[in-house]
């Protein structure tokens, strides 16, 4: 990753500030899905039976505190440059529209799967995989847009 | 719809902004804004807003219509 942000210099705080959250998402992601189904073959349980509110609890904390600290890390970084202008804003309502999107469609998921009566479990499945799923098409737009136009 | 838009408006910024020895940094501090986006727009790839087209003909110290060009679609 670093050499794509450091092309030349020409990426924005917003843009390195995406790419970071896109990594903040993807590890988070990745491994509370490492620990549950590592949990679920050492324990020999389904997935469903295994403790998986502890992993999800701590990737959201650990997810959420990595990325308030590469925001100021990346700002400290630019200081003194123009940090942010209108095509960042354009481009960040698009992303932000696109994943909107996608989160809006786990929430009614979720209701279903909670009218289904079914395990905890997967109501928080379908909600942490609409979050993250949001958030890659969110970051994915985006960069896109940086790099190919908006 | 994100990506390359197919756009009828050019420009010159780039020839311009060199015959007068003005840097993207520059322009970027007289428009107000990042570096990266003059980058876009001198290679059409982000279209700014009326006022900062006004804007950076206004830096360049030409009418809008000697920087932005439009071509009209062919009607074949």
């Amino acid at each position: 990753m670093s050499i794509i942000l450091d092309i030349g210099g020409v990426v924005t705080f917003t843009e390195r500030y995406t790419w970071a959250g896109l990594a903040i998402s993807l590890a988070t992601f990745v491994g509370y899905w490492s620990v549950v189904v590592a949990r679920a073959v050492t324990d020999g349980l389904p997935l469903v039976d295994v403790a998986w509110r502890g992993p999800m609890l701590w990737s959201l904390v650990l997810g959420g505190g990595l990325y308030a600290v590469v925001m100021p890390a990346l700002w400290l970084r630019g200081r003194g440059e123009a940090l942010t202008d209108v095509r960042d804003q354009e481009i960040e309502r698009y992303a932000e529209t696109a994943g909107a999107r996608i989160v809006g469609l786990a929430v009614p998921a979720a209701l279903v799967v909670l009218a289904l009566d079914v395990p905890p479990f997967w109501t928080a499945t379908v909600l942490f995989t609409g979050s993250f799923l949001g958030a890659l098409t969110s970051t994915g737009v985006a960069l896109v847009a940086y790099r190919r136009g908006l | 719809m994100v990506g390359h838009k197919p756009t009828r408006v050019t420009n010159r910024i780039r020839d311009l902004r060199t015959e007068r020895s003005l840097t993207q940094a520059q322009l970027a501090t007289a428009l107000g804004v990042t570096r990266q986006t003059v980058i876009a727009v001198e290679q059409g790839r982000y279209s700014p807003s009326l006022e900062m087209a006004f804007q950076i003909a206004h830096a360049l110290r030409l009418p809008l219509d000697e920087v932005f060009s439009y071509t009209p679609a062919d009607p074949d």
